[in-house]
């Protein structure tokens, strides 16, 4: 299911909180509301970690990550570094490096198995990438934009890419990251996906702009639902099954 | 990595299998490995001390990638078209236009370096390349010819690299005659190996037909005679290819390292580190900031000194695990200059060893170390360039080669590329123009290249090339010479060398500008970056020299292409001069009154000081003084002080004289009955309230004694005093 919400008004989500399936980064400072909606979604699933990163709440766009590792900004200092290794998981390798660009939210969209990555990222990084978030590494565009980070958004069943995407791109992207993907928008027509949509492969949440056309195309392409109906066959059961004993 | 990987040197060979076969023949020409020379091509060779003509140089060939460039065009055009047929195809890169079998091919091109340098290119709005393309350009073309600062996502300015470009070609031209060794085939050709290729740096070679050099070294290097050195070349193509004779190219600076193991033409191994070292916009590495006495606490400080640490273990770590290579490689090549060098050594001793010890340094201005950029050196420091080969006539007399190549414009030969280059190569190199006959003060010893280019016009003169390489700085230019019948379009070409006159302008030294004028040299000649003696000049007096010059030889040189504005005669000096003179004498005129105005205002400044003092003198006198003193304006000033003094201490005496019968009339008061004599030294004290209450004696330097509020001198007083009050 995917979730409509908004950080102090604002509701580019993707920009204060980062989630993957391992862990949930969540921007330090904003409202209780907003880190009480992830904790209720995600608790006991995964940590929900309140962290900033280079003393900034734009945690989502400095960092990227997935499951396996978490790639943080030179600017990160030492305590923030700190605090993210003692709160993530153990089997989640945290790496600070040496990048030039140090939005890596904006410069690397990856999931478990593959990233998208800018084109002018150093070789250092590109190998640190494939290292840490153990992923393939393929140096893209979409849709003319270099910050592919910015401009789609993809988990392990699916992805949301930028509107202006043509048919073949799509198709190119699809055959190369081994997942379905569809063109689309989020926020009542904004195009920085990855800024108003989080996603990881149960959930997502999206700012509370989000029309529900643009709901209902993130969760059938993410199929977010199709976890729905087992969930609530599993949890029902008792009072749909009639017993005889 | 994995990207560079796959993209092996493109050598030479594989370089004209793809050339069309009418260019096959000219292509052999080109530079090549020197490992790839078939195994007799140094027989009978002899060595030359410089290549006939200095300024041949040619880095990077364009005409070649222009027809690459329409081809791609061509090709780039039918896959469109086949793209549009079926656009539906699964493993296709819409990017590079290209298509592949298999989703690992079509993953293995996104991770690519075409790919990745398609991109950028499609990003700033230009046609992409073919693979085929791809692999035959060095990214020195490339960059250059797409203008893409580098293909690999290195943070290098396009700036810096468009002056790093230049800076090759400037050290290029300076150095390569002392870092290459120029050979004489058998064929007639000339070719030139880079010196480092086959010799140690303390090496040297001994030519027998040049005294001089030995004679300036003192003779104490180990010199190699032609015939070893030749014996050199001819061992390096024969060497087995058997990973026994390897060559390794290291390259460190500002936290990037490239190490990379070369076995011939292949790459056997290689390593790049980056740690964040640099400190960012202030530039210089942590430890020579913190070298210059200012040790920052920061962060990033911290950081960056850790990273240091940790890069050269990553160094060593790397050296220690390539010592099989080491011990297997013939040279190694090294490239760190300043501090980096302790990455690589320890005081004077690598931290390497290989069979021969042989560490040498890279000759070239390396970029930023990357695996390409070390492929790129390996390949540069291997390859054997032609110099100018034809209707060349070497001519040694004596102790002096003097070499001579002859082009006759009016009627060139076949119109092939080559021609077509090396009239270009001629017609763009500098000459000085020295009359052949009048050389009498060049040495014996010295050398002399001249090149000579004959227009195809009747009145064309000669141009001759002298150069005194081992006497550059005391270039003897010589006189008698005739005026030069550049054609203009030669001229609007000319770039390359500086000359003496520039020297002379950029030093400002009139004088020997003015010699050299005289002597000859052509204010027109631009040095390598186009700007002639006259632009190179800071100071006035050169300019006018220039100037002077021009107005007394207006129709020797073309002014105008020597960026001379106008002539200088000696009216107009005059004229100036006289100007100047005015000028002069009307700010002196100018200075002088200003100081008269000074002075005036000075002196009345001072007047006006003393009238306030005064003022302030007179203001303690009383109303009636003060009337008194301005009445008497007619007195001079110093009766008017003196009177003002005068009737000061008067009133000086009377008030002293009050104050001291108002004191006479206190004590009388004060001391009353008793009348004491001492009483007058306590006069003005508060001596009257401090008394014994029944003596009246003052208690003054006594303790007294108390009751109630009385107080006493003695006991008996205050006895005698209580009694009196309890009688009374």
């Amino acid at each position: 299911m995917a979730t409509r919400l908004q950080f102090e008004n604002s509701c580019e989500v993707g920009v204060f909180s980062k989630l993957t399936n391992a862990y949930c980064l969540v921007a330090i400072g904003g409202s209780e509301n907003f880190y009480s909606l992830f904790e209720g979604e995600l608790v006991d699933v995964i940590p929900v970690v309140k962290t900033s990163i280079g003393g900034t709440r734009i945690i989502g766009r400095l960092c990227a990550g997935n499951k396996n590792g978490l790639l943080v900004p030179h600017t990160t200092t030492d305590q923030e570094l700190q605090h993210l290794r003692n709160s993530l998981p153990d089997q989640v390798v945290v790496q600070r490096i040496e990048e030039r660009l140090s939005a890596l939210g904006n410069c690397i969209a990856c999931n478990d198995h593959v990233a998208l990555t800018h084109t002018d990222l150093d070789r250092e990084t590109e190998e640190m990438i494939a290292d840490v978030l153990g992923v393939e590494v393929f140096r893209q565009t979409i849709a003319g934009n270099i910050l592919v980070g910015s401009y789609c958004a993809f988990s392990n069943r699916g992805g949301l890419v930028h509107p202006h995407t043509s048919i073949e791109d799509l198709d190119e992207l699809s055959t190369l990251l081994q997942v379905p993907l569809v063109a689309g928008t989020v926020n009542r027509g904004s195009e920085v996906i990855a800024a108003g949509l989080i996603v990881n492969d149960w959930t997502a949440f999206c700012g509370s702009d989000t029309t529900a056309t643009e709901l209902s195309v993130i969760e059938s392409v993410f199929k977010l639902r199709e976890a729905q109906p087992s969930a609530i066959v599993d949890e029902m059961r008792k009072s749909l099954i009639d017993s005889y004993v | 990595m994995a990207g560079e990987r796959e993209i092996q040197p493109s050598t030479a060979t594989d370089h004209h299998r793809r050339q069309p076969q009418l260019q096959q023949k000219q292509e052999e020409k080109r530079h090549r490995s020197i490992f790839d020379l078939p195994s007799d091509f140094f027989d009978s060779c002899r060595l030359l001390h410089s290549p006939s003509s200095i300024s041949i140089i040619e880095p990077f060939d364009n005409l070649p990638v222009k027809t690459l460039v329409e081809d791609e065009d061509e090709q780039s055009s039918s896959i469109t078209k086949n793209n549009n047929v079926n656009s539906m195809q699964r493993w296709s890169c819409n990017t590079c236009k290209a298509e592949f079998d298999s989703l690992q091919d079509q993953r293995s091109h996104f991770k690519s370096d075409i790919h990745r340098f398609n991109i950028k290119l499609t990003i700033a709005g230009k046609d992409t390349v073919k693979e085929e393309d791809f692999d035959e350009l060095t990214s020195d073309s490339l960059c250059k010819d797409y203008d893409i600062s580098s293909i690999s996502g290195s943070e290098e300015d396009d700036d810096d690299k468009e002056s790093s470009l230049r800076n090759d070609l400037h050290r290029v031209l300076g150095e390569r005659v002392r870092n290459k060794i120029f050979v004489h085939l058998r064929t007639g050709e000339r070719l030139s190996v880079w010196k480092c290729l086959v010799l140690d740096e303390s090496e040297y070679i001994s030519l027998e037909n040049d005294r001089s050099v030995a004679v300036d070294d003192g003779g104490y290097k180990p010199s190699l005679t032609e015939r070893e050195v030749t014996e050199k070349l001819k061992y390096l193509i024969h060497e087995p290819r058997d990973n026994t004779r390897l060559r390794i190219v290291l390259l460190a600076r500002g936290g990037h390292f490239a190490g990379c193991v070369f076995d011939g033409n292949s790459v056997v191994a290689h390593k790049t580190f980056h740690r964040y070292v640099v400190r960012a916009k202030a530039g210089k590495k942590q430890s020579s900031k913190d070298g210059s006495g200012k040790i920052a606490h920061s962060a990033g400080a911290a950081l960056r000194r850790y990273n240091e640490l940790a890069l050269k273990k990553d160094i060593q770590e790397l050296l220690a695990a390539w010592k099989l290579y080491f011990d297997a490689s013939s040279c190694i090549f090294i490239y760190a200059p300043s501090n980096n060098r302790q990455l690589f050594f320890d005081g004077e001793r690598p931290y390497v060893s290989c069979q021969h010890h042989a560490v040498r340094h890279v000759p070239l201005t390396v970029r930023r170390p990357t695996f390409k950029e070390a492929r790129r050196i390996y390949n540069l420091l291997t390859q054997v360039s032609y110099e100018i080969d034809e209707e060349t006539t070497p001519n040694i007399e004596g102790e002096s080669v003097l070499s001579a190549s002859t082009v006759n414009n009016g009627c060139p030969g076949r119109p092939t590329f080559k021609e077509a280059r090396r009239i270009y190569n001629l017609l763009t190199q500098v000459s000085y123009e020295i009359d052949e006959e009048t050389t009498p003060n060049i040495e014996g010893e010295s050398l002399l290249s001249a090149s000579t280019v004959n227009n195809g016009c009747p009145g064309s003169s000669k141009e001759d090339l002298m150069d005194n390489l081992e006497s550059r700085k005391t270039v003897e230019a010589c006189s008698g010479v005739k005026k030069s019948d550049i054609s203009s379009e030669s001229e609007s070409e000319l770039n390359g060398i500086s000359t003496p006159l520039h020297e002379a302008a950029k030093s400002g030294n009139a004088q020997k500008v003015l010699e050299l004028l005289e002597q000859g040299l052509d204010p027109c000649i631009k040095e390598e970056r186009g700007r002639t003696p006259y632009v190179l000049a800071t100071d006035k007096e050169v300019r006018n020299t220039f100037r002077r010059f021009m107005a007394s030889n207006m129709d020797k040189w073309d002014w105008h292409a020597a960026k001379v504005p106008s002539a200088l005669t000696t009216e107009m000096e005059e004229s100036q001069a006289a100007k100047q003179a005015e000028k002069d004498a009307k700010k002196k005129a100018r200075s002088k009154e200003l100081k008269k105005l000074r002075k005036a205002r000075e002196k009345k400044a001072q007047a006006q000081a003393t009238q306030s003092q005064n003022d302030s003198s007179t203001s303690t006198l009383a109303l009636k003084g003060k009337s008194q003193s301005s009445g008497a304006t007619q007195m001079s000033k110093e009766e008017e002080l003196k009177h003002a003094q005068a009737v000061e201490r008067e009133k000086r005496a009377a008030a002293a004289e009050r104050r001291m019968a108002a004191a006479a009339v206190l004590n009388c008061q004060g001391l009353g009955t008793t009348a004491a004599p001492s009483s007058s030294q306590i006069k003005g004290t508060v001596t009257t309230d401090i008394k014994c209450s029944s003596c009246n004696v003052s208690l003054l330097g006594k303790v007294p004694f108390h009751r109630y509020n009385y107080k006493y001198c003695s006991t008996s007083c205050m006895h005698g005093h209580r009694e009196s009050l309890e009688d009374g």
